[in-house]
């Protein structure tokens, strides 16, 4: 019996050496990637499953319309996204934190947290990336705080007066540092989950299952490459 | 920004063009008739109600989606945001004395601010609501209802997901987890989201079984079968309940025909503190988001002061036309005859003489001269012009 087409939506950039080592893992990803290529679909004939390639960011969003059935998309995403798909499985790669960052200068200011700040201060600006997760943030901390958004270079706000605290995405720390920012606070960590949509969960149930377990067992296999391919 | 003639629009409402309008029309005029022929009559319920009157008996996760507004006496209004509300308001208010069940159907427009994809915030549903009748044989009619309308709009390839909400909250209640991690859990799942499934089953106090048998449920999907592997975890008198009910629905649903169509996911909830007992939800290849759903509320009437059972379904007209757009082109109408003339009074009697015939006829109100007229109408494909001399 022919395997049923799956299309399965990966990104370029953080995520993508230790996905793809996972899928080779799996087996359902038999033929190379041009490393530096400029293709956007391949089609592994083997396992009869199409790759898309798009930005970290759409990856939900392929996945959410069912443009693509599966995909592999980094937690942060998810959470600032709030799209209506399946997380099937945590793959452990890509760990990475939101965290609430203040100027090392002002570190005493935050002493006693964000409220003791606010006690003694009239405002709280906060400059991130993530406005959905910011504002989830502050809600659930009842803080009241001004969210700016910006594009990227979160860093650069406190230091220009534009915000008093950031909220922004680490993995090492190190651009927080050589910014003379300090974490205060954790918000949550993410790493990357492999999502599906919800209706093809469902009619290609066989297939992604089979994929589902294919997958689990690579990692239990593999736990050691794949930690070795993140850094 | 260059004038192109645009006027903006909001987010999430649309035009419908004659031919798309058209089938619109038509789809819902074949619901409407095969619904009546199960015995559902067509009820109508006002676009916009009292804010107080619906609210307590809206789904919690709906209460952000409301389109709310003030009237000139200051009193909050709400934009009906489904059609089961004001149907289990009316029939609670004023039907409370007719005999049981009753069958309802209805086509509408409903109102959501919805970001989520496939979901307008103006959109269309045909549905029914089958009420005071609280056995199998009623939720087996009305998943085969949506089966039929389904295969009647044309959806040939479809699949029906039929679960149980109290079999769920039974499994968990019966493994011992607490009420917060219950819920916790059913957000979980209601999200999708098995990841925090499985580390809130994986960091609890229950037993090894219990948590193999529970973190492995989002990935259970198949016939009646798949009911064994979780009936050892129940001792909930409600959740074994819950699996007599699938059981029995799954084998009624047998006798209509649609047994190969439907398939059992425990884990499909369809939003939080809404449905008391069988869940469903209707899908085809290709479209990523359910085509309809629908499910059991035994709860909702009473929050009118009238304790009814109640079934019901709804189907998203606007997804179904996009899952039937794959298949075939719309086309615009094209009347039977267009009719013109220098004596209008004639035009109109020969056209009134068609039409009852039961033509679409068409007549010339702009006074062309009579070539331009002809040149027109057979450019645009009508079948039969006549000059009335």
């Amino acid at each position: 019996m022919s395997l049923e087409q799956i299309t399965f939506a990966l990104s370029k950039g953080r995520l993508f050496p230790p996905a793809v080592h996972l899928l080779k893992e799996a087996g359902i990803l038999t033929t190379p990637f041009e490393e530096k290529g400029r293709r956007l679909v391949y089609t592994d004939q083997e396992s009869n499953v199409r790759y898309l390639i798009c930005r970290a960011a759409d990856v939900p969003t392929f996945v959410e319309y069912g443009a693509a059935d599966l995909g592999i998309a980094g937690k942060d995403v998810i959470l600032e996204q709030d799209k209506d798909i399946c997380e099937l499985l945590d793959l452990g790669f890509g760990a990475c934190k939101f965290v609430v960052a203040v100027p090392a200068a002002k570190l005493g200011e935050f002493q006693d947290g964000l409220w003791g700040y606010l006690a003694r201060h009239g405002q709280l600006r906060v400059a991130t990336k993530f406005p959905r997760v910011a504002e989830e943030f502050l809600r659930s901390r009842g803080l009241p705080g001004e969210i700016i958004k910006l594009s990227g270079n979160i860093e650069l706000a406190p230091l220009v007066d534009l915000a008093e605290v950031i909220i922004d995405l680490v993995s090492t720390g190190r651009t927080l540092k050589e910014n003379n920012l300090v974490a205060v606070t954790e918000i949550a960590g993410a790493t990357a989950r492999f999502v599906a949509n919800r209706v093809a969960y469902r009619l290609k149930y066989t297939r992604i299952a089979a994929i589902i377990d294919a997958i689990k067992a690579a990692m239990e296999r593999s736990t050691k490459d794949v930690q070795s391919c993140i850094e | 920004m260059e004038n192109s003639g645009m006027v903006l629009m909001p987010g999430g409402v649309r035009d419908m063009l004659p031919a798309e309008a058209r089938r619109k029309r038509e789809l819902e005029g074949r619901l409407l008739t095969l619904f009546e022929s199960y015995g559902y009559q067509e009820v109508v319920t006002p676009t916009f109600e009292f804010y107080e009157v619906l609210e307590p008996a809206l789904d919690r996760g709906m209460h952000e989606q409301l389109y709310r507004f003030i009237d000139d006496r200051g009193r909050i209004m709400v934009l009906r945001p489904d059609m089961t509300t004001p149907i289990a308001r009316f029939v609670s208010t004023r039907l409370r004395d007719r005999a049981l069940p009753m069958r309802f159907c209805y086509v509408a427009n409903i109102f959501r601010r919805e970001n989520h994809a496939g979901r307008q915030r103006e959109f269309y549903q045909a549905g029914v609501e089958l009420l005071g009748a609280a056995g199998a044989e009623a939720d087996a009619e009305v998943i085969s209802l949506a089966c039929e309308a389904l295969r009647l709009a044309g959806v040939e390839n479809f699949q029906i997901t039929v679960g149980h909400v109290e079999v769920l909250g039974g499994a968990l209640t019966g493994a011992g987890l607490a009420e917060t991690e219950r819920d916790k859990a059913r957000l979980a799942l209601s999200n999708k989201d098995f990841v925090t499934w499985q580390n809130l089953i994986a960091t609890s106090r229950i037993s090894r079984e219990h948590k193999e048998a529970l973190g492995g449920l989002p990935y259970l999907h198949g016939g009646i079968e798949m009911l064994s592997r979780i009936e050892g975890l129940i001792s909930h008198p409600g959740a074994q309940e819950g699996v007599v009910r699938l059981r029995k629905v799954w084998e009624i649903l047998a006798s209509y025909g649609f047994r190969d169509q439907v398939c059992i996911d425990l884990t499909l909830l369809r939003g939080l503190g809404y449905y008391t007992g069988i869940v469903f939800e209707g899908y085809t290849p290709g479209v990523g988001y359910p085509l309809c759903g629908g499910g059991r509320y035994d709860g909702l009437l009473a929050k009118f002061g009238f304790d009814c059972p109640a079934t019901g379904f709804a189907l998203g007209i606007e997804r179904i036309m996009a899952a039937l757009e794959k298949e075939e082109l719309p086309a615009e109408q094209v009347p039977d005859y267009y009719i013109t003339g220098s004596d209008h009074m004639e035009v109109i009697r020969r056209a009134r003489a068609l039409r009852e015939t039961g033509c679409s006829v068409e007549i010339d109100v702009s006074g062309l001269p009579r070539e331009k007229a002809i040149a027109c109408a057979s450019r645009r494909g009508i079948p039969h012009i006549l000059v009335v001399e």
